[in-house]
């Protein structure tokens, strides 16, 4: 395989119409994976130890 | 290392790559509606683990290594569909099977079908992302040498690919 056809195949790649919302669907799902993160991440309320239970 | 300091981390990353990841996803499923999928899931799995980066150098391939993965488990998924629908009933092959976006150099690209979704990874990221081989193996979890062999292998059968079997 020559370096032109595999630069034939880069430059069919980057021709790849980028979709004018991309942005958008990205800032969405930056929206979406903080708010996930934050609310796997809330404190979770402790049970109180019985000690004398252990004993 | 705070989370503030990887999040934001990542979203430069993002910021900086996004284009080129819509480019591979769209490399995997030829339609925009899926490449927008992909990379939305992409990021959104990238943020929501974050935690698991254990430094900021490594981001990147960590980031890239979710796109690659989540991209041919897509693939992979729309596959079995279009099969299970192929058993069960015919007319069902024609809803299922995504479609394919008006794009005039589709044939070029469609050669990267005869590679494996590993094989395209590969070169999808040394040949049109530019990246170091040391940086392909980091992104998949491989090593250097299988790298390389991928990548041998994966230009033979272009090469076979294009010519037709000749030289």
């Amino acid at each position: 395989m020559s370096e032109d056809d595999i630069w034939n195949i880069k430059d069919a790649y980057m021709k790849i119409n980028i979709p004018e919302c991309l942005l958008h669907c990205i800032e969405e799902a930056v929206a979406k994976g903080q708010e996930s993160y934050n609310s796997s991440r809330k404190p979770q309320k402790e049970e109180p130890v019985n000690i004398n239970s252990k004993l | 290392m705070s989370y503030e300091t990887v999040h934001h981390a990542i979203e430069d990353i993002i910021l900086t790559s996004y284009e080129s990841m819509y480019r591979l996803a769209y490399t995997y499923v030829k339609n925009e509606q899926d490449a927008l999928d992909i990379v939305q899931e992409s990021i959104y799995k990238a943020i929501k683990n974050s935690d698991q980066i254990d430094n900021i150098e490594s981001a990147k391939s960590w980031i890239w290594r979710i796109l690659v993965n989540t991209a041919i488990d897509y693939v992979r998924q729309n596959k079995r569909e279009v099969i299970i629908s192929d058993i069960s009933d015919n007319e069902e092959i024609m809803v299922d099977k995504p479609f394919i976006d008006i794009y005039e150099d589709i044939d070029m690209l469609k050669a990267l079908d005869i590679l494996s979704d590993r094989e395209k990874a590969v070169v999808i990221l040394r040949y049109f992302e530019d990246m170091k081989i040391s940086e392909v193996a980091q992104c998949l979890g491989e090593n250097i040498n299988t790298v390389k062999s991928v990548l041998y292998r994966s230009l033979k059968k272009l090469k076979t690919e294009i010519t037709g079997g000749g030289s």
